[in-house]
């Protein structure tokens, strides 16, 4: 999901591709990847 | 083989439930919303004592807390793990069956050899694998999909990864039926039928000393921490978790996405119409036919989620449960195809989550890709046939199907 904001490290771990920094289409993908991450783990600051 | 016949059957799955009930095993669904409903934390005196958490809430809270509960083992049976199977602090199968700290240590050995970057690669193989399966049933308008189809893939491409001999792919499926469906055999019995899986993969470790090549076997005997080899146990243990844990629950998802399909046809419509739906719609064959269930076993005794724990209780930690619970997922017992918000834990939470999450997914995916090309239509011929497996990863043993094969493609 969402593969131009995040990718993964070599140990399969997602990390950010880039500063983070998102338009308003990216971040509607983000705020879904949000919805979809199991472990609560993906923060998106206004 | 133990004859259920020879346990009480169950009354009531509140206070004396069993995962290898043949009602359980048949649909475990309205047994677990029922209990959700009225406990929602299920006992049982069997296997020793156990508890069987129906929410998502109470599953998380257990799957994240490593202080309270082990992972010594993560298979219930009649007996409890004494100190000399689990030989401190490896554990019998690392990581999934090693605690804090020393689960760190062996998860980070495991990881880069299922990371995206390193399993990407297999897609080719892996869809190989399928169009030679599917070739091989070519001309037949009845096939079983589970022992002719899904079964042959995890199975196929675990073989591959360590590389084990060919042949010896009905031999693995043998040893996974052993230590995931025999868990209600008496102790003396699981060390018998445990025998010959110990010896098969010591001679492949062996083999793989002798003739190194570069698979994950070779990888994890030549791997250092901190300028250290692993133990031969540690290697050992590992080889067979990656055995285990990565044929039965893959073959399961397959098995139960196609039988979902065969039994519900706009829905097997609709991905044909839309094959870019299919990554969206495996997330909800994974959210409503999760597979796994794990345990963990009660360090001390204790007061938790309101249940007087004892020590070397069993927790039977139901990632399927949960992801039926209402309280999480809208229409929680309705599956939608294309379900926008998932948040399922089908690979488990926290520490001990799924390594093998992106090569299930891979082969999730280029799987039913492969069969919806080759037969945009099947449906299933006798519903009674079908037939669950028993103990903690559920799934279609078989599943009887009529296929027409697409034009395209005879």
């Amino acid at each position: 999901m969402a593969p131009e904001i995040f990718g993964f490290d070599d140990l399969g771990n997602g990390v950010v591709l880039g500063e983070g920094t998102l338009d308003e289409a990216a971040l509607e993908r983000a705020r879904l990847a949000q919805a979809n991450c199991p472990e609560h783990a993906i923060f998106i600051d206004d | 083989m133990t004859d259920m016949t020879d346990k009480p059957p169950v009354d009531d799955f509140a206070t004396d439930w069993d995962h290898t009930d043949p009602k359980w095993v048949h649909d475990p669904y309205p047994i677990w919303d029922d209990l959700r409903g009225r406990c929602p934390v299920a006992h049982t005196d069997r296997y020793g004592g156990g508890w069987f958490p129906t929410t998502y809430q109470g599953v998380s809270a257990i799957a994240k807390d490593t202080e309270h509960f082990t992972s010594r083992t993560v298979v219930i049976s009649n007996g409890r793990p004494g100190e000399e199977a689990m030989p401190a602090p490896i554990g019998v199968s690392p990581p999934i069956s090693s605690d804090p700290p020393f689960h760190a240590i062996a998860r980070k050995v495991v990881l880069p050899a299922f990371a995206p970057g390193a399993i990407n690669g297999y897609e080719p193989t892996i869809r190989a694998l399928c169009v030679e399966l599917l070739d091989q049933m070519r001309g037949q308008e009845f096939v079983n999909a589970s022992s002719q189809y899904a079964q042959y893939i995890p199975s196929g491409v675990i073989r591959r990864l360590l590389g084990f001999p060919e042949d010896d792919v009905d031999l693995f499926l043998k040893f996974v039926h052993i230590v995931l469906e025999g868990v209600d055999h008496n102790v003396d019995e699981r060390i018998e039928e445990f025998a010959p899986i110990e010896e098969y993969i010591v001679a492949q470790m062996e083999d793989h000393m002798a003739n190194p090549r570069d698979d994950l076997t070779n990888y994890l005997l030549n791997v250092e921490i901190e300028g250290q080899r692993l133990a031969p146990e540690h290697v050992f243990g590992t080889i067979i978790l990656t055995l285990i844990a990565g044929i039965d629950t893959t073959w399961s998802a397959l098995g139960s996405s196609i039988w979902h399909l065969a039994t519900h046809p706009e829905d097997l419509a609709r991905l044909v119409a839309e094959p870019d739906l299919l990554p969206v719609a495996i997330e909800e064959f994974l959210r409503f036919y999760a597979p796994v269930s794990m345990a963990r076993l009660v360090k001390h005794d204790m007061e938790y989620l309101g249940c007087a724990m004892k020590e070397d209780d069993w927790i039977l930690l139901g990632f399927p449960a949960a992801n039926r619970d209402p309280a999480v997922f809208a229409d929680a017992d309705t599956f939608i195809i294309d379900r926008a918000e998932n948040r399922h834990v089908a690979f488990g939470l926290g520490i001990h989550r799924c390594a093998g999450s992106n090569l299930a997914r891979l082969e999730l995916r280029v799987a039913l890709e492969e069969f919806i090309a080759r037969y945009p239509t099947f449906e299933l011929t006798e519903p009674d046939a079908v037939t669950w497996s028993q103990g903690q990863v559920r799934g279609p043993r078989s599943i009887p199907l009529r296929v027409t094969a697409s034009v395209a493609r005879v």
